[in-house]
């Protein structure tokens, strides 16, 4: 059994140029919300070393002399372009999991094809055709290699693409060049700690003893460190669980027939969740509603409909929570279903302390929003639930909901007046 | 008796055929035989994750029988044939012709009857953005 890491080549550049190929080979900048600050490149972007993070306007001599492209985040666009390459990952490989917006692991079995290597090409060659999106495969026996592996496809254009790590010597190579602190699992505080003891790469990692390992760096280093020798302590499910999502949901105790009721519905369990959220000091970057319509009522029709929403900046803000979900409603609603149950859900979570904090960012979850929604759970503790409430459409967040955006390109794939012309 | 514990064992079950018969005397024939509609979402899209929709802009395509404002199904997956309605990026821009093929060489047919003839090995597939599977023409 092997497993493959397909991440999207610069997935956000890649969406824009599928669609305004005029923008190919040419150097690429997508801003976050509200036109902020940069959060993705395209490849000649990268080589101009036009940093991550930096705010547009300090950029600008930079964009002016190299003729750089500037985009908006249309993350309508991205959202179904990650939703057509997972579906197309999905045609290739009967067990997929789809780790972010584009990465996703798949479980193969040798013999499927003449190689892994053909497998892995076959794979690269069908999105990139089917849906114009160029991704890197990186196949190994275990997780923690696989995506070294595609990190490293990715990095050498010799490669095509597609590295296989399937024998011992092949990963040590690769191990040799990688930093310790690049391995997924290891993160920033344990990189120091492993280069004070003098382990500098990935392959010196591998070479120290269990004991030393699971003292340093607790079990799940040493799981780590296991998956680096090609033992395999990740399955596709198990990385699931620490990335468990908040799910808030109830049964109607009444049918709901229309969108106010929903709405106000889905309001209570995004603002409910999102205090679980808070309560554990963590953000959130996914949110997902579903509504289940009567089962009964049509038999054969779907009844199940959910819509999730990749959210620019991980937050906690019952605001933005809110607002997101009513506007998932108004998306799914159909007034000729009964709605019966509605469930919000909050993945990717990560704890508060982890989020990079964007300075220059306004859309970001700042101080005040987090001062604000600590005073809202203070008061709901002492009062009861739900005393304290965002109103309606939730008046402090319609502001910050109109985002600026003054790059965006169009919907191309989501709305009938936004199509692409020919 | 046991005619009346029959009566809520059925209606637990609502089918389609209940649904449907709304008259009060006799059932309409036709019920046994009813059908789902007709999708023409599913007949047009057979590849969802790989099917764009355009739209055509000005009259530079009518001799490709293509009219401002048609409606074009664009399936990625499709291998392109000679003859293929195809859309191709050129020098930076997308757009429609037809595709043909006579031995070894390969060429685009624009709508203003121009030909564009693709090299044997610089390429092709990148020029390329996608075969057209159907064209859908307003009359109004």
């Amino acid at each position: 059994m092997y497993y493959a890491l397909i991440d999207c080549n610069n997935f956000y550049a890649s969406c824009e140029q599928v669609f305004d190929p005029s923008l190919l080979n040419r150097p690429v900048v997508i801003l976050s919300n509200n036109d902020g600050c940069i959060i993705a490149r395209s490849k000649e972007a990268k080589r101009l070393d036009i940093p991550m993070g930096s705010p547009e306007f300090k950029i600008r001599p930079l964009i002016k002399k190299h003729d750089v492209v500037i985009r908006s985040s249309n993350y309508a666009l991205y959202g179904d372009m990650s939703r057509r390459v997972m579906e197309t990952l999905q045609s290739c490989t009967p067990n997929l999991e789809v780790y972010s917006i584009d990465e996703a692991f798949a479980e193969l079995s040798e013999g499927y094809m003449d190689s892994l290597e053909a497998y892995g090409q076959f794979i690269r060659k069908r999105v990139l055709k089917w849906t114009g999106i160029p991704v890197s495969v990186g196949i190994a026996p275990t997780k923690t290699l696989a995506k070294i592996a595609n990190e490293t496809a990715k990095k050498y254009p010799s490669l095509n693409g597609v590295l296989v790590l399937d024998h011992r010597d092949k990963a040590e190579k690769v191990l040799n060049r990688i930093p310790v602190g690049d391995v997924w699992g290891v993160g920033r505080k344990y990189a120091k700690t492993l280069q004070k003891n003098g382990i500098q790469t990935a392959f010196e990692l591998t070479r120290q003893p269990d004991s030393w390992i699971r003292n340093t760096m607790k079990v799940t280093g040493l799981r780590t460190v296991w998956e680096l020798r090609g033992k395999p302590c990740l399955s596709v499910e198990q990385t699931v669980e620490p990335r468990k999502g908040i799910l808030s949901s109830r049964s109607f105790g009444q049918p709901v027939k229309n969108a106010e009721d929903l709405k106000e519905a889905v309001t209570l369990f995004a603002s409910r969740a999102a205090e679980k959220l808070r309560a554990q000091e963590s953000v959130a970057g996914t949110i997902t509603v579903t509504l289940v319509a009567d089962k009964y009522a049509d038999h054969n029709g779907q009844y199940k409909f959910g819509i999730s929403v990749n959210l620019p900046n991980s937050t906690a803000d019952t605001t933005i929570f809110s607002a997101v979900s009513k506007m998932v409603v108004d998306q799914l609603f159909d007034f000729s279903k009964t709605y019966k149950k509605a469930w919000v859900m909050l993945t990717g979570i990560v704890p508060e302390s982890e989020i990079q904090a964007e300075l220059f960012n306004p859309s970001g979850y700042s101080s005040r929003q987090h001062k604000l929604m600590e005073s809202m759970d203070a008061v709901n503790a002492r009062f009861g639930k739900q005393t304290m409430m965002i109103a309606g459409a939730g008046v402090g967040s319609n502001q910050s909901w109109r985002m600026k955006q003054e790059h965006l390109s169009p919907r191309y794939t989501t709305r009938w007046d936004e199509l692409m012309n020919v | 008796m046991l005619y009346q514990q029959k009566i809520p064992e059925q209606s637990k079950r609502p089918s389609l055929k209940e649904k449907r018969s709304m008259e009060t005397g006799f059932p309409s024939p036709a019920t046994d035989h009813l059908e789902d509609r007709l999708n023409l979402h599913n007949h047009l899209v057979q590849n969802e994750a790989a099917t764009f929709f355009c739209r055509i802009r000005g009259h530079d395509d009518e001799i490709l029988g293509l009219y401002d404002g048609d409606l074009l199904i664009v399936d990625r997956s499709l291998a392109y044939k000679h003859h293929s309605l195809v859309i191709a990026v050129i020098d930076g821009e997308q757009r429609v012709c037809r595709l043909w093929n006579k031995g070894n060489r390969w060429s685009l047919q624009f709508g203003d009857n121009s030909f564009h003839h693709l090299e044997q090995n610089g390429g092709a597939e990148n020029l390329l953005w996608g075969v057209i599977s159907h064209v859908v023409h307003s009359c109004l």
